[in-house]
């Protein structure tokens, strides 16, 4: 089990309670009971000083815990703290946005974790419930590669990472960008671990301070989604997966053309082992003086945690990673076939009667090569967290698939027209 | 009151804006320090301790901890109000004083000294005039502490005796605590944590004192990244397998630390019980190396050799069984088991001598005097033939003339051996051992007086009880069989007492004897004359000759 504290992988000792026998420190009774039905789940948010992270995670337990989330997702929903610890944290940052204050800056540490049990989020029918692991340590942490080792090596443990940018905070953000996923893999391998076992999940945040950015078009699609993010579209279960990959593709172009960020997404794709993008405002609107001059209104601020869960693999009860490589390789299928079959019908008739079936079946090949890497590009619009391993596969599955099938449906094709043309 | 001279490097970490950072950045970052004392690396495992979360009070937060280099950093920590330029609050700025080791023993590794007498930095404004912004360089400071050896003596004093020994033990046991990755938990305001951390540690020895890291205000830190012996808290904490001090009303919660464990602690416990806290401070650092002397491990012999007689006799007294086991494992060195056994109970009894006996190597004639007082105390009985053994065979590396009498008595060796050994005695030892004998009459009376001796085995054959004595004719025979015939006359005024038998008995030895002196034998000749007719004729005579003859 791992120990939401040292985060070594342990058998919690109980004596009068759990304990770590690596840290010596309490585990909550409810975390180590509830391990294998709501497994940890590490929510690691990186980012630079003043790129929201603590805000972020202040709005997302005012929404856990403020919203009417329990309303919308009945009767499964529920937020749950851990212990009197975690629960004090949660309330205190909910107390604190709703009065209209915010934190204060973060300083560098070792961070203890705020525990949250969730269940009950509809957009993943699939998934199983888990226990949300917050970790919050200061910017300062993701400067050098070397305090990200000494204050944030629970990024390690994560499945997804949050790359929290403040673009009105970022005087270049294509290099600032770069620097900072740099800096992160380095932490990351000095730690001995890869982030290709991880996805990326970049969140832009104060999108309220964006306007101007996201003002023009295609963009403003975003913008729209964004201050139609409230509370309440959560509501609507219905299509909020396909809305945020279509905003995810949208943020992705926005990225590579906007803010011509090329090596960041090169960095990002090479790197881990999916890539998506989100887009938050946890206040909803700028601060004045350190205050809320207005109410409180995170927008799509949970759009992160249900990425999260929705591709955690320890989190999948059903699809294997074979399985879950079948449903890409299917577009890649679908494409040879398809594209074979129109193959050996023109094989066939360019072939006329003599050698039909070679011509059918080298186009039918060549056709069906041209169509499962269509089919993988149909894929990869449609679920942009594809990550280079899944393309490798597809293309295999293209390759094989394609040309065997695309091959003999040509044949085929092109034998019955020679048959008929003659009969 | 001593005044200390000590020189610190210092350590400046904040969060400012770029403008007012030597690295050009802002946030949270070291902004000046000492670079001829202190390196990068040794900088970079600072600023994890440097951590302030604030609360509803914003305290000022106080905290020691020794670095893996083996500097000890003595820290204040002050929240600022200003807020950043993101308008964030949250800011604090630490000023940090590192000593060498040996710097930091000048002040008794006392950080409530620094504390109490040290101008600490505490806005931006002082920190960057004391620092060089251009190079990031903060020049080491050198400062005077006044020091008292009782320092922190009014802090234990405010604690009830039986809590403040509890406290004692688990500041003396911070480094096994350290080593089970647990800490102590003091719970209250930091003022109060301050005090009780000072009353805590005013019965650690100096030596001990860096391994009592701690830090008066870790609300909100995290315990797994770094390590203290003593947490500073608000609130009682969740894990119960910290220990509690309830620092606001001075008691323990919860599982307390048991009983003095080691010899120090045995003392340290013994005085704060007997309320002689002035004793504690004063000499903790002579007791404790003491202590750890008497337990086998290293310690500093200057200071063992500069304890007052009154902490030896205190630690000893505290610490009876383990002296007693260090005494008989050294007897043992030096004796056969069954020797050292007996000699065990007889050593030195003041504490001082003990002490100079279990640092020194024994010197066996004070092993022999110990196991004679052994002998003595148990009236010189015959001891088992084993031990016998074990005396002839320590009579072969030393010599101690009364065990080797006693072992001729215990050995049933002739009067010639014994005999050999008494002529050796000077005159007073002569008398002495004659005064022993014939106390616990382990010998023969007769057999004590030697040739030249006479005169003073009768100074103290006479002074003993009459009863005791033999017959006039047998001890007069002796006399004169060692050639003392001259101090005869000293037996004159107990002639006429003897009986009639005894009488006859000393005419027919005086009748034959040349060289008596003419008082004693006037006074036989006397005494014969005195009594009635007895035997006479040839078969009378006879049986005289024969029952001198038997006699001699």
């Amino acid at each position: 089990m791992l120990c939401p504290f040292c985060l070594a992988d342990v058998q919690f000792v109980l004596e009068k309670g759990y304990f770590c026998p690596e840290c010596n420190e309490q585990v909550p009774p409810m975390y180590v009971r509830g391990y294998k039905e709501f497994p940890p789940l590490v929510v690691s948010a990186v980012g630079l000083r003043g790129h929201g992270k603590t805000i972020y995670f202040a709005s997302l337990f005012y929404l856990l815990k403020e919203s009417p989330l329990s309303a919308f997702w009945q009767p499964d929903f529920f937020a749950l703290s851990l212990s009197d610890r975690d629960l004090e944290t949660v309330h205190s940052n909910a107390k604190m946005l709703k009065d209209g204050k915010l934190p204060g800056s973060t300083p560098m540490n070792f961070p203890r974790p705020t525990m949250l049990r969730v269940a009950g989020i509809p957009m993943w029918p699939k998934q199983r419930n888990c226990t949300l692991v917050f970790y919050d340590t200061s910017g300062e942490s993701f400067e050098r590669a070397s305090e990200l080792v000494k204050y944030a090596r629970f990024a390690q443990q994560a499945e997804m990472v949050m790359l929290l940018i403040s673009l009105s905070d970022m005087p270049d953000p294509a290099h600032d960008m770069r620097m900072l996923l740099n800096t992160y893999i380095i932490g990351i391998e000095d730690l001995g671990g890869s982030t290709r076992h991880q996805d990326l999940m970049v969140v832009y945040t104060k999108a309220d301070e964006m306007d101007e950015r996201l003002s023009a078009s295609p963009w403003n699609e975003v913008q729209t989604y964004l201050n139609n993010g409230s509370v309440n579209s959560l509501a609507q279960v219905k299509g909020y997966q396909r809305q945020m990959y279509e905003i995810s593709n949208c943020l992705y172009d926005f990225t590579r053309i906007k803010l011509k960020a090329d090596e960041f997404m090169n960095l990002a794709q090479t790197n881990f082992r999916g890539v998506g993008f989100s887009i938050v405002s946890a206040l909803g609107s700028a601060p004045e003086d350190g205050h809320m001059a207005v109410e409180v209104n995170p927008l799509r601020v949970l759009d992160p945690v249900i990425w999260m869960i929705g591709r955690s693999p320890s989190l999948s009860e059903k699809r294997s990673g074979c399985a879950e490589h079948l449903n890409w390789m299917t577009f890649a299928f679908l494409g040879g076939v398809i594209y074979g079959a129109v193959g050996g019908v023109l094989g066939g008739l360019m072939g006329g009667y003599r050698s039909s079936a070679i011509w059918a079946l080298v186009l039918g090949m060549l056709l069906g090569l041209v169509g499962g890497f269509m089919g993988g590009q149909i894929a990869k619009n449609w679920k942009v967290l594809l990550s280079p391993k899944q393309w490798a596969s597809a293309s295999i599955g293209v390759l094989v698939g394609s040309g065997g099938i695309g091959g003999a449906v040509g044949a085929v094709v092109g034998f019955l027209e020679v048959l008929l043309t003659r009969g | 009151m001593v005044k200390a001279e000590v020189q610190a490097w210092q350590h400046i970490y904040t969060s400012v804006e770029r403008d007012q950072s030597p690295h050009e950045r802002a946030g949270f970052q070291t902004l000046f320090y000492s670079r001829s004392g202190l390196t990068e690396a040794e900088v970079k495992e600072m600023e994890a301790r440097l951590v302030y979360f604030p609360s509803a009070i914003e305290p000022v937060k106080r905290l020691c901890s020794t670095i893996s280099t083996g500097k000890v950093m003595v820290a204040q920590i002050v929240h600022l109000p200003e807020p950043d330029r993101l308008g964030r609050k949250g800011r604090y700025l630490a000023h940090n004083l590192v000593f060498e080791p040996p710097a930091f023993e000048q002040i008794d590794c006392d950080p409530f000294l620094v504390f109490r007498q040290f101008p600490f930095v505490t806005t931006v404004a002082q920190a960057l005039e004391a620092g060089d912004s251009e190079t990031g360089e903060m020049p080491p400071v050198s400062f005077q502490i006044a020091r008292s050896p009782a320092s922190g003596i009014e802090a234990a004093q405010a604690w009830p005796e039986q809590d403040l020994g509890h406290l004692a033990l688990l500041a003396l046991r911070a480094g096994r605590l350290a080593g089970d990755r647990l800490s102590v938990a003091f719970i209250g305001e930091p003022a109060q944590v301050e005090c009780a951390l000072e009353a805590a540690c005013f019965a650690v020895p100096t030596s001990l004192r860096p391994r009592c890291g701690f830090d008066t205000y870790f609300h909100g830190c995290n315990p797994v990244s770094v390590y203290y012996w003593g947490l500073g808290l608000l609130e009682t904490p969740g894990n119960r397998r910290l220990f509690r001090v309830d620092a606001q009303s001075r008691r323990l919660e919860g599982q307390v630390a048991g009983r003095p464990e080691t010899a120090y602690e045995r003392w340290a416990v013994g005085c704060i019980e007997e309320c002689r806290l002035e004793t504690l401070g004063r000499y903790r650092d002579h007791a404790f190396a003491l202590c750890e002397w008497l337990e086998g491990r290293a310690c500093t012999d200057s200071l063992i050799e500069a304890a007052p007689t009154e902490v030896v006799d205190s630690v000893f007294r505290f610490n009876r069984e383990r002296v007693q086991v260090l005494l008989r494992t050294k007897l043992e060195e030096a004796l056969p088991d069954i020797l050292a056994r007996r000699a065990f109970q007889h050593l030195g009894a003041r504490t001082t001598e003990i002490l100079d006996q279990l640092r020194k190597r024994f010197r066996l004639s004070e092993l022999m005097e110990a196991l004679y007082r052994a002998y003595e105390s148990q009236g010189f009985r015959t001891p088992p033939l084993e031990e016998i053994q074990a005396i002839e065979w320590l009579l072969q590396r030393a010599d101690h003339a009364f065990l080797r009498l006693l072992h001729i008595c215990w050995t049933d060796q002739s009067f010639d051996a014994l005999h050999r050994e008494l002529r050796l005695l000077r005159d007073d030892a002569y008398q002495r051992f004659v005064q022993t004998a014939l106390r616990f009459g382990f010998v023969k009376i007769l057999a004590l007086p030697v040739p030249g001796r006479g005169e003073a085995f009768l100074d103290v054959y006479l002074d003993m009880d009459g009863s005791a004595r033999v017959g006039l004719a047998a001890l007069v025979r002796t006399l004169l069989g060692v050639g003392e015939a001259s101090c005869l006359e000293r037996l004159t005024p107990y002639v006429q007492a003897q009986s009639e038998q005894e009488l006859r008995a000393l005419a027919r030895i005086v009748a034959k004897r040349p060289g008596i002196p003419e008082p004693f034998r006037h006074a036989v000749g006397d005494a014969v004359a005195a009594l009635p007719a007895g035997r006479t004729g040839f078969l009378a005579q006879l049986v005289d000759d024969w029952t001198a003859w038997f006699e001699r």
